[in-house]
């Protein structure tokens, strides 16, 4: 058992490690328990996670901005995510800057 | 030497317009004021100061300050930005660093970032046509423990002096500082707003009294900003950068359904001439 203190250092560098592997994402996505394995992610952590990814993520200690990335990849947002490209557009448009 | 042509600071996230759509034409227009003045002032470089969102860097090597000192960068396209090339400033970050260095402060160089929406986006709107050497300048509030206010704003009074004393003659720079205002991540708390903290934020720097933002500690700012509020340590930067001179507000809205206060200044000097 690890000791109480100590981050889930494995899931961090998993949820690190999908933001630039989009193959891991899916992966993520279709089956996650292979992919907590092959990162090391403790076995009680996984359990957790398999059930309820939102509130495992808060006992288990991830940082909030990976919990946010995870809760992405998994399509658990509750805030809803906007593009702002038309919103630059205006700004630029609003002075003069079509660039 | 060179000057500080612009200081600004603004908040970096957005959110959906609906039901909101007054509020969020209020912040459209309130970041299309601080463009303009930052493109009035024809700077030669751009600082963009934030937080990286765990995109570049990670938790195995927590890095509190960091600068790019790349040739150019591509951002990494997170909230829609558009992914566009733009110049850094190699020569500019080097000897930012070296100077600071001698002020008290590791600044870790990087070469190979994407910056991510915290640098992006301002870059987005106020270095439109990328003709503004961009300098990329991370403090990394993500990581524990992260840089300071008293931190933050020291660094910004050291850019001030770097850009007087090493600079080109004439070189034009402008500083921005980005994120905030109250919000929280992934807490139970998440989607509180604290406006009353966030405009006596805002009132201490655009009062000139910015130097007093090195007396919260991260458990006022947690407390009463939420983890997110960590982020006004770029503020900090910007207002050490001004090297406490006033300015205005230009925006704020306490933005709920985004989860978070959305605001924005414009400093005076300490060498503007706009």
């Amino acid at each position: 058992m690890k000791p109480s203190n100590r981050p889930p250092v494995e899931l961090h560098r998993l949820i690190s490690s999908a933001l630039k592997d989009k193959t891991l994402v899916e992966r993520i996505r279709s089956d996650p328990r292979p992919v907590y394995e092959s990162f090391g992610v403790p076995h009680d952590e996984q359990t957790l996670l398999l059930e309820d990814p939102r509130n495992a993520m808060s006992r288990i200690g991830v940082h909030p901005n990976l919990q946010l990335k995870l809760l992405g990849i998994l399509g658990l947002l509750e805030l809803s995510m906007v593009s702002v490209e038309p919103y630059i557009a205006q700004i630029r448009k609003s002075h003069g800057q079509d660039s | 030497m060179g000057k500080i042509v612009s200081v600004a600071a603004t908040s970096h996230t957005f959110g959906s317009a609906n039901g909101a759509e007054q509020a969020t034409q209020r912040i459209v227009e309130g970041m299309a004021e601080i463009s303009r003045h930052i493109v009035q002032s024809r700077p030669d470089v751009l600082v963009i100061v934030s937080s990286d969102h765990l995109n570049n860097f990670t938790l195995d090597a927590q890095i509190p300050i960091a600068i790019g000192i790349a040739d150019e960068y591509r951002p990494l396209g997170d909230m829609g930005i558009p992914v566009q090339t733009f110049q850094g400033s190699r020569d500019f970050a080097r000897g930012f660093a070296q100077f600071s260095a001698a002020a008290g402060f590791d600044l870790v160089p990087v070469e190979n970032i994407s910056p991510d929406h915290g640098v992006a986006f301002p870059n987005a709107f106020c270095n439109p046509g990328g003709g503004t050497a961009l300098v990329p300048l991370y403090l990394n509030t993500v990581m524990d423990p992260p840089p300071s206010c008293a931190r933050a704003y020291k660094l910004g009074v050291t850019l001030a002096n770097y850009i007087k004393a090493e600079r080109p003659q004439n070189e034009r720079v402008a500083v921005l500082g980005s994120g905030g205002l109250s919000h929280w991540i992934c807490l139970p708390e998440s989607g509180q707003v604290n406006a009353d903290w966030d405009n006596h934020i805002i009132q201490t720097i655009i009062d000139g009294r910015g130097e007093e933002l090195a007396t919260i500690s991260k458990a006022e700012i947690l407390a009463q900003g939420g983890n997110g509020g960590l982020e006004i340590a770029a503020w900090a930067f910007a207002a050490g950068a001004s090297k406490g001179q006033k300015g205005r507000k230009v925006y704020y809205e306490p933005m709920v359904s985004w989860w978070t206060g959305m605001g924005g200044i414009i400093m005076d000097g300490p060498d503007t001439d706009s």
